[in-house]
């Protein structure tokens, strides 16, 4: 019986780095066979320019927090025409989750005046894997990831986590840079993503989807809210627009508002704005640029007229 | 409580301490522990389904008593036929009151006649059909003289219950199991660890490969009426590999964790994608079931239709594959499927190949030779399209799924989503490739590398730990004989 139990022990304990040896080989292999190691640096979301770029900005007027539709919906050039100095720190499919994370991190920094953060159904409803994968793959990795991994507890974050910790005891991403275009898209300074003009694609199909809170989610989302409070940031919470099908797949929107309205200043944008799938739209969630300028220029008008927002005088951006 | 679950990655190691450390040396308290385990074992998912397991262990123990103690062998055969009746009548109420009450319905409707017949609902007691015939061959046994009934009761409601096995098999035979568990057992070394290689296998086949196979199984199999043929050939060939990795995979675990704890129990499995006609199949595949049925109900019927030649034969191997097919769930699919698989013996009972036991053949390379490979694709491949009646839920779905595959769409490229399984490809050939290089032994890792210095051994072990984490599906997903 001693034996076997040495043996299991010993066994045990050679497990784990054997394991970790074999995480970083498995590193290099294609993609496609990789399977729950997920290891996106550099991703389509420009995540890594993003945090690359949070470290130069200080203090400013706006920050922008959300999914895709936060880094592909607010035009920081827009805002600046404005007078407004601000950062998009959106991340792709983030979930308050990622959030907690990315505030935890950057928000003193930063140091906004105001927040926009972009909510929708999804984000309370979705696991997190997708974004968390996104922010171990782009950012340091410390005790806030490790936190995030085990309230989202997929397998595929573990993985990809200790392999990110791997490639960051070797400083293997020293030297990665990351291209600011690619054939799709282009990074603009301040956070926001550009599509370059392409036709509305709907090749996906839209179910309907019922509405479930997930509770890691909600519970995170109340705790984002009471550190705003605490820290005395304004904030208004916004459901940028989508495609009509894309709105109607969540059957329970009005319930939705509801809940975002008992949080603080919210606004829906799929009920204010007009839009037409064609001409705003490049897919079923996603504003085109055309889009984008409609939008944002409503979002800005809408909160200078609840006089949120004040135009920038001398001392800064004048908070109501 | 499934294996593959954190909670049982939990209750092993406890059951195990307990079991080895704390009463080592005290039979009886090992029985209890294991008897205790085996009830929270199998009443995790719903309590309220133990008592039943508890009733028909309790009868049953009075009756093989009772029979053992009877004088005459007209008594004997009578409390035997109520043991037999009492069995089945669990098995009929629970498992298939409400299959025979609709199909009589649908019976009576179809020649107009309005019925006032309502389903039950009933909790299926998952295992029921496992421990009904492991009660049952335990009563038959002892009428036939060739098992001594269980003085204690301990022991008895432990072979009963023996969580390894309760769920989905193997099939103890009393002869097997009981004996073990009333002898003092020794902690053994080798056989521990021989067990934590056939669970770490067992892991593998459901982890990897059965629950990669099932994401693409689950798409085609739920829209088999909007893909092409090509697909659906994909799909169920997926299929296979799926029943064969997720079934013998529990069965290796049962097995496996048998042995931790000191017990060997029977093999379930030897290889059957390498077999080469449908009889061999039957010979590898859940050969637990494949003896139960031919012991209690293949031989009589043989021996009592012997007269009638291959006729008899052949009407024998039909009601076997018949009730092998019922018992593996209440629906006309199941029906089918054993039916289907009666039919194929036709040829092999014609041509005198029913007993006769092949050999497979390989060349110098230690490949199966182009006879033997083509022999064992078309064994597969009649396999194969059984199981999409076995995988259907309802007959009219599987017509659909066949006929979809025996259509021009065969001819036209099957959809991404199966094709971009590149994957999975990889993974079945390396899967058939370890399995065909270890199918002389009970489980194809048993003597991978034990030549080998201990410590390239275990980084293969290891390498068998990495990948189940490299590909491990994240819900865990029941094994596909719970159902049964």
């Amino acid at each position: 019986m001693k034996r076997f139990i040495k043996s299991i022990f010993k066994f045990a304990l050679l497990l784990i780095p054997t394991c970790f040896i074999y995480l970083f080989f498995w590193g290099f292999i294609p993609d496609k066979i990789k399977s729950n190691l997920n290891y996106c640096l550099g991703s389509g979301g420009y995540l890594y320019a993003r945090l690359q770029e949070v470290k130069n900005f200080k203090d400013v007027d706006i920050l922008f927090l959300g999914s895709s539709r936060s880094y592909r919906g607010f035009d920081t050039r827009i805002f600046n025409q404005y007078g407004f100095y601000s950062f998009n720190l959106g991340s792709s499919s983030q979930t308050p989750l990622q959030t907690k994370v990315l505030l935890n991190r950057y928000l003193n920094e930063l140091n906004p005046k105001l927040i926009i953060y972009e909510v929708s159904p999804e984000i309370f409803h979705v696991d997190g894997v997708e974004s968390a994968l996104d922010i171990i793959s782009n950012d340091k990795n410390d005790r806030e990831t490790i936190d995030m991994a085990l309230a989202i507890n997929h397998i595929k974050v573990y993985n990809t986590l200790c392999y990110a910790f791997e490639r960051d005891l070797l400083h293997l991403n020293v030297n990665f840079h990351q291209p600011l275009r690619d054939e799709n898209d282009a990074y603009i300074s301040g956070g926001y993503v550009e599509r370059r003009p392409v036709d509305f694609s709907n090749d996906k199909e839209m179910e309907d989807l019922e509405f479930v809170f997930n509770e890691k989610q909600s519970d995170s989302f109340r705790e984002i809210i009471r550190l705003f409070k605490k820290q005395g940031i304004d904030y208004i919470l916004v459901y940028t627009p989508v495609t009509h099908d894309s709105y109607e797949s969540y059957p329970d929107n009005e319930h939705f508002d509801d809940k975002m309205q008992t949080f603080g200043t919210y606004y829906n944008f799929n009920k204010m704005l007009n839009l037409n799938d064609s001409l705003h739209f490049y897919d079923f969630d996603h504003l085109n640029q055309a889009g984008v300028e409609v939008f944002n220029r409503n979002l800005i008008e809408k909160i200078k007229i609840e006089q949120i927002i004040c135009e920038k005088s001398a001392s800064g951006l004048s908070i109501k | 409580m499934l294996f593959n679950s954190i909670a049982f990655a939990i209750f092993l190691p406890i059951v195990f301490f307990f079991y080895w450390i704390v009463f080592q040396h005290n039979l009886r308290w090992q029985n209890t522990l294991l008897l205790i385990a085996s009830y929270v074992f199998y009443a995790w998912v719903n309590w309220k389904i133990l008592s039943l397991l508890i009733v028909t262990t309790l009868v049953f123990y009075g009756l093989g008593l009772a029979i053992y103690n009877a004088a005459g062998t007209k008594k004997k055969n009578r409390l035997n036929t109520l043991g037999i009746l009492f069995g089945l009548g669990v098995l009929l109420y629970f498992k298939y009151a409400n299959f025979f009450i609709t199909a009589f319905k649908d019976l009576f409707e179809q020649i107009g006649l309005q019925t006032n017949l309502h389903t039950f609902s009933i909790i299926v007691p998952i295992g029921i059909s496992f421990y009904t015939f492991r009660l049952l061959s335990y009563l038959i046994d002892i009428n036939r003289g060739k098992q001594e009934p269980a003085q204690d009761i301990v022991a008895f409601s432990a072979y009963v219950a023996f969580f390894p096995s309760i769920l989905a098999g193997p099939i103890d035979r009393p002869q097997l199991l009981l004996p073990q568990l009333q002898t003092k057992r020794i902690f053994d070394y080798n056989l521990a660890i021989d067990g934590c290689k056939q669970i770490l296998w067992g892991l593998f086949k459901k982890a990897v490969i059965a629950d990669n196979c099932a994401v693409v199984t689950n798409f085609v199999f739920d829209n088999s009426a909007n893909l092409s043929g090509s697909t659906l050939l994909l799909g169920a060939i997926f299929f296979s590999f799926q029943m064969y990795a997720d079934f013998s995979g529990y069965s290796d675990m049962a097995i496996g964790i048998a042995k931790l704890l000191g017990f060997r129990i029977t093999q379930n499995f030897n290889y059957p994608l390498f077999a080469q006609n449908i009889a061999d199949f039957w010979r590898r595949w859940h050969i637990s079931l494949t003896s139960w049925l031919t012991d209690y109900v293949f031989m009589p019927l043989n021996i009592k239709w012997r007269d009638w030649g291959k006729k008899g034969l052949l009407s024998a191997i039909m009601i076997d594959f018949i009730i092998c097919g019922l018992w593996h769930g209440a629906n006309w699919t199941f029906v089918l499927w054993g039916f289907y698989h009666g039919l194929l013996f036709i040829p092999i009972i014609l041509s005198d190949k029913m007993f006769k036991k092949t050999k497979i053949e390989t060349c110098k390379w230690g490949f199966p030779t182009l006879k033997t490979l083509c022999r064992m694709i078309f064994t597969f491949f009649l396999v194969t399209f059984g199981l999409i009646f076995f995988n259907s839920e309802s007959i009219s779905s599987a017509w659909t799924f066949v006929s979809g595959i025996f259509s021009s769409s065969l001819f036209i490229i099957p959809s991404r989503k199966v094709l971009s399984s590149l994957t999975l490809c990889v993974l079945i050939c390396v899967f058939m490739f370890i399995e065909w290089s270890g199918r002389n032994n009970q489980y194809a890792i048993e003597f991978l590398g034990l030549r080998w210095k201990k410590f390239f051994r275990w980084a293969v072990y290891m390498f068998i730990i990495f990948s189940i984490f490299m590909f491990v599906k994240t819900k865990e997903t029941p094994f596909i004989y719970f159902q049964f």
